[in-house]
């Protein structure tokens, strides 16, 4: 089932005398359970869909719907967390005030309790009473990612929520996406960090002008990403097998081969006296396939 | 009501805001003030907290008003806010209404410093004319709605505008116009016969468009104990009401339409 579907989405901004084409026929569907990356170069519209998805912008065409309602209807937000890119958040006030806020928005009850809950896995208990101002980034991306998560959401939507963390930020974020996932929340987050996409999305959205050129789920990514193999192999002789091995200690030797010669190399090893000891892939990342993509 | 307590919270904290309100300290020395007009104080402390009343509310709701809409929209605090399960009606009512808490808990507290200085000043000598504390107070009150008109304006010009000067001066240039209107309205149409049926009509159209200020002004009811007829306070709050209605609805309408982006 789809939780978030966007239909053909088209916009255009006019900055002073330019018109920019943000979208350009934008379409995608966001299923039930799954963590859905949306990559892009910057300009490509990420932004500006989760924009029309919040209904923060309004599309010059197209319909996005968030649980079969139109996005323009304030009730399609009720079971949606979200958190924008490079989050600001009323700077007189405290973390904690801010967590209760937004619960208020959500009608949460025990909003106290479920803060004091988030705050701790944020590990911003000590900074629960003091004011936004004085957080740093980092801290405001966590208690902003906290406030997203007051109402137990049942769709996350994440603008660029890895963006000016630390690698240790960036693993609580990522552990925290993971966790939620596997209890049911379905995720949807733009990211540029293409590791972190790689690590944790079940289906990766490419968009190129506004549009999706791609989109990939694990099981593609794990066959793009391998280019070839590296067979390991043992031999007791030193008879060579013409097969371009090289030896990588006494009696192992390694063959290197692209994904389409592997039965090939394995029947002829199979044939001869060697035995396979281990076979591995060989991986290119997300990172130079989203380069290919884009240059094509 | 979360967002009206939340964008009070976060008013009375800015410092700006602070800043404005203690401008109330101000009434103190108004029976010192009054005491130089040698036999006026009670009139002249009477008219001078209302004139310094309607100062501190003109600057909150210039202030307050542009804090509150365009320092949101262009800190992207309306982002957090807009992406919860509300309309944008909701969110610019509940703005607006903070706004009003807050000029009209400044306005008795106003009110309540008035009493003092004005028992004070007419302590000191005795006025002939008698202190008509509904008078004051109601005075006080269309001081409290004439500024809560002017927020509505605020409203209006910062729910299309990415700047701060262009709801700050096009404001006060509706101040001033809606200030200035009926005199010069009553000059146009009885005092000149020189102008053409098309002025005069471009004229009215023009005063009718632009609110009406004076009408809103009873300090000289309440300095002078004047009689006030509770007719012309209706008429004057059904004014406001409409008036405020249309402003209101066309800034929502404005803000609608409006991307953030």
């Amino acid at each position: 089932m789809e939780m978030i579907k966007v239909d053909n989405l088209h916009k255009t901004f006019k900055l002073k005398l330019k018109t920019i084409k943000a979208l350009n026929g934008m379409s995608f569907d966001v299923k039930r359970g799954e963590i859905l990356g949306f990559l892009g170069p910057n300009g490509a519209g990420k932004s500006t869909t989760i924009k029309i998805i919040m209904d923060l912008v309004r599309a010059d065409s197209g319909t996005a719907f968030i649980n079969s309602l139109k996005s323009t209807n304030p009730d399609s937000r009720l079971r949606v967390g979200f958190m924008p890119e490079n989050p600001q958040y009323y700077d007189t006030i405290t973390g904690m005030d801010l967590l209760k806020f937004a619960a208020s928005m959500f009608s949460v009850k025990d909003a106290g309790k479920k803060a004091h809950k988030l705050l701790d896995e944020f590990e911003l208990t000590e900074f629960a009473d003091v004011k936004l101002r004085k957080y740093s980034k980092g801290m405001i991306q966590r208690i902003g990612f906290a406030a997203a998560l007051i109402h137990d959401p049942d769709i996350l939507i994440l603008d660029e929520p890895m963006g000016g963390l630390d690698p240790v930020g960036r693993m609580i974020f990522k552990n925290k996406m993971k966790e939620l996932n596997k209890s049911g929340v379905t995720i949807f987050f733009s990211s540029h960090i293409i590791p972190d996409i790689e690590d944790i999305c079940s289906r990766v959205l490419i968009v190129k002008q506004g549009k999706t050129i791609k989109q990939f789920d694990r099981v593609d990514i794990q066959y793009l990403t391998t280019y070839g193999f590296n067979i390991i192999l043992r031999k007791e002789d030193e008879k060579n097998l013409n097969l371009n091995e090289n030896e990588i200690s006494k009696g192992l030797y390694s063959i290197k081969c692209k994904k389409d010669e592997l039965i090939e190399k394995i029947e002829a090893i199979e044939n001869s006296s060697a035995k396979i000891v281990d076979i591995e892939p060989l991986k290119k990342s997300l990172e130079d396939i989203f380069i290919e993509i884009l240059n094509d | 009501m979360a967002l009206i307590k939340l964008t009070i919270k976060h008013l009375i904290f800015d410092r700006i805001f602070l800043v404005l309100a203690s401008f109330v300290l101000l009434f103190a020395f108004i029976p010192v003030f009054s005491y130089f007009s040698m036999r006026q104080l009670q009139e002249i402390s009477i008219t001078t907290s209302l004139t310094l009343n309607s100062f501190i509310l003109l600057l909150m709701t210039l202030f307050g008003g542009t804090l509150v809409m365009w320092r949101d929209i262009e800190r992207k605090y309306t982002y957090t806010v807009l992406s919860y399960p509300i309309t944008r009606t909701n969110f610019i009512l509940s703005k607006f209404f903070s706004l009003i808490i807050i000029l009209f808990v400044i306005t008795i507290i106003n009110f309540a410093a008035s009493i003092v200085v004005i028992h004070i000043s007419a302590s000191l000598y005795k006025s002939t004319l008698p202190i008509l504390w509904l008078n004051i107070f109601a005075a006080f009150f269309m001081e409290f709605l004439k500024y809560t008109l002017l927020l509505g304006f605020i409203f209006l010009f910062a729910s299309f505008s990415t700047s701060f000067f262009t709801p700050v001066f096009s404001t006060i240039a509706v101040f001033i116009a809606g200030n200035a209107s009926q005199g010069i309205y009553d000059y146009i149409m009885k005092g000149s016969n020189e102008l053409s049926h098309f002025s005069k009509l471009a004229a009215k159209l023009v005063y009718y468009v632009l609110p009406n200020f004076s009408s809103f002004d009873l300090i000289s009811y309440a300095a002078y104990s004047l009689p006030i007829h509770i007719q012309s306070i209706v008429y004057t709050s059904v004014y406001f009401l409409l008036y405020l209605g249309a402003v209101l609805s066309l800034s929502i309408a404005v803000f609608n339409k409006r991307d953030f982006s």
